[in-house]
C-alpha cells in the first residue's frame, strides 16, 4: 500500500513545490493583464448571485462574454414584456460580465433611461404624480447607468455622447451642465465626429454658465466649416451675437447670417419654437420684424410667435390639469 | 501520430467537430439579430467573435479532457499498452506521445475553426461595411464615413483574434496535461473526466484563492488563507486564459502577453507530464 501511494505523494509534492514557485509569477501576470485591460476584475458576490450557479460556472469557465451575449438577449425579451425591473437586472448583469462592451451599456441605458421612464410616464393606470415620480426614478437610474458605462469605457466617444444626449433631452429632466461635460469628454477622445462639438456648444449655451463672448467665438469658428451651418447653429449664433451686442437692425443682422429673409424667418422661427432652453436674445424681435415684412398676420398659424404662444398655453393647461 | 489517428477514428469527435464547425459556419447567416433587433453594424461582428471563440473554448476543453481521459484506459483495454511497454520504449516517451497526439488533434481542429472564423468574419465585415456605407452613413461627411469603416474593420479579423485562438489552444493543453496526470492514478475514465472538469472549474477560481491567501487586510481568516494557499499551489490558474474575453471586446492582444502565456503553459505542461511520469513509471500492469 505504502509503495503504491509513494509515487502519488511524490508527484503531489513536486506539484506543491512548483506551485509555490509559480504563485508569485501568476500573481504578477494577473496584475499585468489587469493593468492592460486583458483581464477583468473578479466578479462581485452580488453579480455571482444574479447570474445563478449554472451560468456562473460557465461564465468563469472562460466564456464570460458568451454568457453576456445570452443575458443581453434576456434584456430584450424582458423589454418586449415591459418588465422593467427584470430589464434593469439583466442589463446590470450583462455589463458586469462584459463591462468593456460599450454596446451593452448603450442599449441598457436606452432601455432603462428612455424606455422604462417613458413607459411609466404614459402609464394611465398610475396616478399622474406617481407616474412622474417613477419616470424620474428611472431617468436617474438610466443616467447613472450611462455614466458608469462611460467611466468604464473612457475611450468610447459613443458612450460619452450617449450620456450627453440623454442629459440634454428635454423630456427626461435635463441637466445641461452635465451634458456639456459629457460631450466635452466625448470630444477629448479625439474620435468623435464634429456633430458632438456642436452638441457640446448647444449644451453649454443652454446651461448658460459659459461666457457668451467665448461661446460666440467658438460658434463663429465652427460656422467656417460649411457642414456646421445647420439651422440650430445659425440660430444660436444669432442669439449669442445679439446677447453680446444687440444689433441696430435685427433684419439686416439676420440676413447676414442666414442669407435671405425667408430663410432667416424659417430658421429663427423653428429655433424659437423647438430650440428648447436655448438662448433667445433678440430672436423674438427679429421674428416679429421678419413676419411683418413677409406679411404674416400675428394671429394665424403661419406666425411663429402665435404658434409658440399656443404651445405655451397648451403646456400650462396640461400642467394645470395635473 | 498513432494517438492522433486513433482519436480521429473515434466517432464522438466527428460529432463534436461537425457540431462546432456548423455552429461557426452559421455565423455566415444573418441570425445575430434574432432576439436582439438592436444589434447592428460592428456589434454583429463582436457577437460573431464572442460566439466563435466561445464554441472553440468549449470544444477544446471537452476534447482535451475526454480524449486524454480515454487514452490510457483504452490502451489497457485493447492490451496495446502491454505490447508497447514490452518494447524498450521509455514510459516518459509513451506519455509524451499520448499527450502530443491529443494536443495535435486539438491544434488541428482549432486551426480549422480559426480559419473558418476568420473567413466568416472577413465576409461579414465586408457585408456590414457595405450595409452601413449605403445605409446610415450614406450622407455622412467622408472623414466620418472613413472613421466608421475603420471602427467596423477593427471588429473584423485581426492578429489579436488569432492570438486569442492560440490562447484557447494553450488553455486546452493545460487541461489535457492535467487529465493525463489524473489518468495515471485514476481507476476509471469517468473518474478522470469528472475530476478533470472539477479541476478546470476550480482552476478558474484559483486566482481568487491566491488573492485570499495574499490578502493582508481584515476579513480573511487564517483558515481561509491556508485554504487559499492549498488551492493556489495545487491547481493551475485557468483565469489567466480569459484574455480571450478581452479580445472579443476589442482589446489588442500584445505579443508579450501571448509569450508570457506560452511560457506559463509550457511550465504547466512540463510539470504535469513530469508528475505523470513519477506516478506512471512505477506502475505495474
Amino acid at each position: 500500500m505504502k509503495s503504491r501511494l509513494r509515487p502519488i505523494l511524490t508527484a503531489l509534492g513536486v506539484i506543491v513545490v512548483a506551485g509555490a514557485i509559480r504563485m508569485p509569477l501568476e500573481q504578477s501576470l494577473t496584475a499585468d493583464f489587469r493593468k492592460h485591460k486583458l483581464l477583468e476584475e473578479p466578479l462581485e458576490i452580488e453579480t455571482k448571485e444574479r447570474i445563478g450557479q449554472n451560468s456562473l460556472a460557465i461564465a468563469l469557465a472562460g466564456v464570460r462574454t458568451l454568457v453576456a451575449s445570452f443575458t443581453a438577449l434576456q434584456v430584450t425579451e424582458k423589454f418586449t414584456k415591459a418588465l422593467w425591473d427584470d430589464v434593469d437586472e439583466h442589463a446590470e448583469t450583462t455589463v458586469r460580465l462584459s463591462p468593456r462592451s460599450p454596446y451593452y451599456w448603450d442599449i441598457g441605458g436606452w432601455h432603462i433611461g428612455y424606455n422604462a421612464a417613458s413607459a411609466y410616464r404614459s402609464n394611465h393606470e398610475l396616478p399622474k404624480l406617481r407616474a412622474e415620480a417613477e419616470a424620474r426614478r428611472w431617468v436617474e437610474r438610466g443616467r447613472e447607468f450611462f455614466e458608469r458605462g462611460a467611466k468604464n469605457n473612457p475611450d468610447s466617444w459613443e458612450l460619452w455622447a450617449a450620456l450627453g444626449n440623454f442629459c440634454s433631452n428635454p423630456a427626461f429632466f435635463p441637466d445641461d451642465q452635465k451634458a456639456a461635460e459629457a460631450f466635452a469628454r466625448a470630444e477629448a477622445t479625439g474620435k468623435a465626429p464634429e456633430s458632438v462639438k456642436r452638441f457640446r456648444l448647444f449644451a453649454e449655451a443652454r446651461a448658460g454658465k459659459e461666457d457668451p463672448a467665448k461661446l460666440l467665438s467658438e460658434v463663429r469658428e465652427m460656422l467656417e466649416t460649411p457642414r456646421n451651418r445647420v439651422p440650430t447653429m445659425l440660430g444660436l449664433y444669432y442669439a449669442l451675437k445679439a446677447k453680446v451686442s444687440p444689433p441696430e437692425d435685427p433684419v439686416a443682422a439676420a440676413v447676414q447670417i442666414f442669407g435671405s429673409e425667408a430663410k432667416a424667418l424659417r430658421n429663427l422661427g423653428e429655433y424659437f419654437i423647438y430650440g428648447s432652453r436655448m438662448p433667445e436674445d433678440g430672436v423674438e424681435t427679429a421674428i416679429r420684424l421678419l413676419e411683418g415684412r413677409a406679411g404674416v398676420p400675428p394671429d394665424v398659424d403661419a406666425s411663429y410667435i402665435y404658434r409658440r404662444e399656443k404651445m405655451q398655453e397648451l403646456a400650462r393647461e396640461k400642467n394645470g390639469r395635473r | 501520430m498513432h494517438t492522433f489517428t486513433q482519436l480521429v477514428r473515434m466517432k464522438v469527435f466527428y460529432f463534436l467537430g461537425i457540431f462546432s464547425v456548423l455552429l461557426l459556419a452559421s455565423n455566415l447567416l444573418d441570425i445575430q439579430g434574432i432576439g436582439d433587433p438592436n444589434l447592428q453594424g460592428a456589434e454583429v461582428l463582436r457577437s460573431i467573435r464572442s460566439v466563435s471563440l466561445g464554441v472553440m473554448t468549449l470544444f477544446s476543453v471537452v476534447l482535451g479532457v475526454v480524449a486524454t481521459a480515454l487514452l490510457l484506459p483504452k490502451d489497457v483495454e485493447d492490451r496495446t499498452l502491454y505490447t508497447i511497454l514490452a518494447k524498450p520504449v521509455p514510459r516518459l516517451d509513451y506519455l509524451i506521445g499520448k499527450l502530443g497526439g491529443v494536443l495535435l488533434l486539438i491544434f488541428v481542429s482549432l486551426f480549422v475553426m480559426d480559419l473558418l472564423m476568420t473567413g466568416v468574419l472577413a465576409l461579414r465585415t465586408n457585408m456590414v461595411i457595405s450595409e452601413q456605407m449605403n445605409g446610415i452613413a450614406a450622407h455622412w461627411p467622408e472623414d466620418e464615413r472613413q472613421a466608421l469603416k475603420e471602427h467596423i474593420l477593427g471588429q473584423g479579423p485581426s492578429w489579436s483574434l488569432h492570438g486569442a485562438s492560440l490562447a484557447v489552444f494553450l488553455r486546452s493543453a493545460v487541461i489535457a496535461s492535467t487529465a493525463l496526470l489524473l489518468s495515471t492514478f485514476s481507476t476509471s475514465t469517468l473518474f478522470t473526466t469528472i475530476t478533470a472538469v472539477l479541476v478546470y472549474f476550480i482552476g478558474n477560481f484559483q486566482a481568487d484563492a491566491r488573492e485570499a491567501f495574499m490578502a493582508t487586510g481584515e476579513g480573511v481568516g487564517r483558515l481561509e488563507q491556508a485554504g487559499g494557499l492549498a488551492l493556489a499551489v495545487v491547481f493551475p490558474d485557468f483565469k489567466l486564459y480569459n484574455v480571450v474575453d478581452a479580445v472579443v471586446q476589442g482589446e489588442a492582444f500584445p505579443p508579450t502577453a501571448l509569450a508570457a502565456l506560452l511560457g506559463l503553459t509550457a511550465f504547466y505542461v512540463v510539470l504535469h507530464v513530469f508528475a505523470s511520469w513519477l506516478v506512471f513509471a512505477g506502475k505495474e500492469f
